[in-house]
């Protein structure tokens, strides 16, 4: 037995160490990159078949969606080499990466025997030679956008990691008229600019809407009352109430993560300013600040448990976090000048800010301890930042000096990219809704 | 009048004079005396790069002897003068009219000899100017190398099978997925010794019947003794190793940091970083593949580390992939391909944010 046992042993031991011998001894050249290029990723959108144009149509809309995200440039049409026919059969990647394009979108559109829209694309990586996703939808076929949006979503996130911002909606202040009788109505349109329409008539001044993280509802201010108060508005009915009753005005509202609060601010007649917290279903308010300051711009950290919020309390106006439920707030900005309009990221990662300092106003980023501030974008006249769903594009409004009137405005987190969002009139205060159900 | 002359005069002939000695003599530039440096640039590798022994190889007592060259055969002087034997082209005996045996199947000489089969050739003189090759190898390899290849095509194999797979389409009828072109053997295999197959066609050549009339021997070896060409002597070649059994033979073990930087440019000129993406200086990706001798990617790149956590790590680690498939082929020294054969590329965004 001890025989067998140590012969086993001593087999062991032997292929144990003929294992270390003959561990390959194989020269590997490692290297190390810690540098490259910040490009946009070249994509081929081919157009999608379809028995009329609307496989063009639909291809067209992803394309600029790709490339207003500044992260893609789609190819020309005219430099492809292979025209496809069959979206369902593999393409002929060497045709593709010879134009260089790493991804290639194909698709094809039909009408479905009941009369609806059934749309299907593959996304292929021509230097891989795979397809990374193939997908349908159906819908009716007034919709088509929406697809087209939703379809250039699911490439932007299969190709970045992260979930895309194009099949959202922006509600926007839309100004017109002289400039003093400006008339302001609430607008909302697609966040390529197509399907405007307005929500309000104008009557009375409307300031600072802001979307509803999870339900088609928006909360802004008006002066519709005499003085201004922070209404609710359902988008699917139009149906419009005070949000809670209090003496003196409200103003700069904003949702809670879960949808269920509105944060605000209540200006009391000693001048000062405390922030308040409405529950939607019980109508209950809670005090979250104590302060004689002026405390206000109140925003949720996406888990809820956190409010940012500007106050001058130390002097100046800087950028304070609390608990959601009040307590010692904590100072995070300490750079000149005074900061104004905090968002939280809906990522959770960045604080986005408007900075005023040296006779310019500044949109800029900070990391929700204060650190690492960068300013992306400076101006006469800029201000009011919202955050794209994915925490990766920012939209801001901007006056140029002696224009006319403000114009809204899309950056990229990295500061590149920055596009004016096209409005039929002067348009401010924007606000990015969350991506559509 | 003459009081005004005269102070004219003397002023500017005192202000001539000021400036002809002060201002006619200004102080010699001097140069340094400098003598040029010569300057050579020597790459680093020159001085970095011995070839490395092999821990393992047998320890030999005698020191290697350094393999000599033959010096040039010195040719006979030739004859001048009258003399009809000794020329500098021997005259070709006639090719003799004789019986060829047809047997069917000439016997196997036992082992080579060292000496073709002296029969005389319309041309004689090509024909013995071809000595059996000599297998001399410096370095002959050791049959170790085989054990180290097998295990690796297998598991390549396998990894391989996987990826396609794992790309699931969600569509119903799904489009044929190009499958990634199955990995070839390892290129090392042909380091098996290749002079083993000399030896072959050597034997082929001894193994003619040979003349067995004593009067052709003699014509024979007379015929022989005249083509022979005078030897230059010397130290026959050394058959022992150059060097302690280098593992591998290769003219220099590594890339040189010059050859480096430029794989380096290539592949950062490809790279696009995940700029913006969350917690975007984590998003590590190391990325193998094999090269050809061309510097083309042989199968496809594999994804080693990074890329199976979030959808951005995914993303981060299917870029890095197209970076290394939209760079090739590399360009590389194709001395040094043994070296290169395989090459890990490490991506860190960390530096650039």
């Amino acid at each position: 037995m001890q025989t067998i046992i140590r012969a086993t042993f001593l087999m062991a031991t032997l292929i144990a160490g003929l294992g270390v011998a003959v561990l390959p001894a194989r020269a590997v050249v490692e290297i190390d990159i810690n540098k490259g290029v910040v490009e946009p990723l070249p994509i081929a959108v081919t157009e999608f078949i379809s028995a009329d144009g609307r496989g063009a149509e639909i291809a067209g809309v992803i394309e600029a969606d790709l490339r207003r995200s500044g992260l893609f440039a789609p190819i020309e049409k005219g430099a492809f080499i292979e025209q496809i026919s069959n979206p369902d059969a593999a393409p002929r990647f060497e045709d593709w990466t010879v134009i260089n394009a790493q991804a290639l979108v194909t698709g094809k559109v039909s009408e479905t025997p009941d009369g609806r829209l059934r749309a299907e694309f593959r996304l292929w990586d021509t230097y891989a030679g795979q397809q990374l996703i193939g997908e349908q939808f159906f819908t009716s076929k007034e919709k088509w956008r929406r697809v087209a949006h939703i379809i250039a979503d699911a490439i932007y996130q299969r190709l970045t990691g992260e979930s895309g911002y194009f099949d959202t909606r922006i509600v926007y202040v839309d100004e017109s008229g002289p400039r003093n009788n400006r008339v302001k109505r609430l607008a909302i349109m697609d966040q390529d600019g197509a399907n405007q329409r307005f929500l309000t008539d104008g009557r009375a001044i409307v300031l600072t809407p802001r979307f509803s993280p999870t339900r088609q509802e928006i909360t802004y201010m008006s002066y519709e009352g005499g003085q201004p108060q922070v209404y609710l508005l359902q988008l699917e009915t139009g149906q419009r109430e005070l949000v809670g009753n209090f003496p003196g005005m409200t103003f700069a509202p904003r949702f809670s993560p879960n949808g269920q609060q509105i944060v605000m601010s209540l200006l009391r007649d000693d001048g000062n300013s405390n922030i308040f917290a409405m529950d939607l279903r019980s109508r209950n308010t809670t005090r979250l600040t104590t302060s004689n300051a002026i405390d206000t711009s109140p925003s949720y950290s996406p888990d809820g448990s956190q409010i940012v919020f500007t106050s001058d309390r130390g002097g100046r106006a800087q950028i304070y976090v609390m608990g959601a439920s009040g307590g010692d707030p904590k100072r995070i900005s300490f750079g000149d000048g005074t900061y104004s309009t905090p968002v939280w990221s809906p990522r959770g990662d960045l604080i986005a800010f408007t900075k005023q300092t040296g006779g310019e106003f500044q949109i800029g980023v900070m990391r929700t301890d204060g650190s690492g501030e960068r300013i992306l974008s400076s101006g006469f006249l800029q201000e009011g930042p919202t955050w794209a769903p994915n925490g990766r594009v920012l939209m801001f409004f901007r006056q140029a000096a002696g224009s006319g009137g403000p114009q809204l405005y899309s950056i990229d987190l990295t500061g590149r990219n920055e596009r004016q969002i096209p409005t039929p009139e002067f348009g401010s205060d924007p606000a990015w809704s969350p991506l559509l159900e | 009048m003459k009081a005004g002359l005269v102070t004219s005069v003397t002023m500017h002939a005192a202000l001539l004079g000021f400036g002809l000695f002060s201002l006619s003599a200004p102080r010699a530039f001097e140069v340094a005396d400098v003598e040029a440096l010569p300057v050579e640039i020597i790459p680093i590798e020159s001085m970095t790069q011995v070839q490395e022994g092999d821990k393992k190889a047998e320890l030999s007592e005698t020191p290697t002897p350094t393999p000599t060259k033959r010096p040039d055969p010195v040719e006979n002087a030739q004859n001048t003068g009258d003399n009809d034997v000794d020329l500098k082209t021997p005259p070709t005996p006639e090719p003799r009219q004789r019986e060829v045996e047809k047997t069917a199947e000439p016997p196997p000489a036992p082992k080579p000899t060292p000496k073709p089969e002296p029969k005389p050739e319309p041309e004689p003189q090509q024909a013995a100017a071809e000595p059996t090759p000599v297998p001399a190898t410096e370095v002959r390899p050791e049959p170790q190398p085989k054990q180290e290849v097998t295990p690796e095509p297998a598991s390549e194999e396998t990894v391989v099978a996987e990826t396609p797979e794992a790309e699931s389409v969600s569509l119903p009828n799904s489009a044929p997925v190009p499958q990634s072109r199955p990995q070839p053997p390892k290129a090392s295999t042909a380091k098996a010794p290749e002079r083993k197959d000399a030896d072959k066609p050597a034997q082929k050549t001894a193994s003619k019947p040979k003349s067995e009339n004593s009067e052709e021997l003699f014509d024979e070896v007379a015929a022989l003794l005249n083509k022979d060409k005078a030897s230059g002597g010397g130290a026959k070649r050394s058959q022992e190793q150059a060097s302690l059994g280098g593992s591998r033979n290769t003219p220099g073990e590594k890339l040189s940091q010059s050859e480096m930087d430029a794989l380096r440019g290539q592949i950062q000129r490809c790279w696009n970083v995940p700029a913006g993406a969350l917690d975007a200086e984590n998003l590590k990706v190391s990325i193998q593949m094999n090269l050809d001798a061309s510097g083309n990617i042989e199968g496809s790149p594999r994804i080693i580390a990074g890329g199976n956590g979030t959808m951005v790590e995914r993303a981060a680690a299917e870029s890095a992939r197209r970076a290394v498939l939209q760079c090739a082929p590399y360009n590389l020294p194709a001395a040094k391909y043994d070296t290169w054969s395989e090459v890990i590329v490490h991506f860190d965004p960390s530096d650039m944010f």
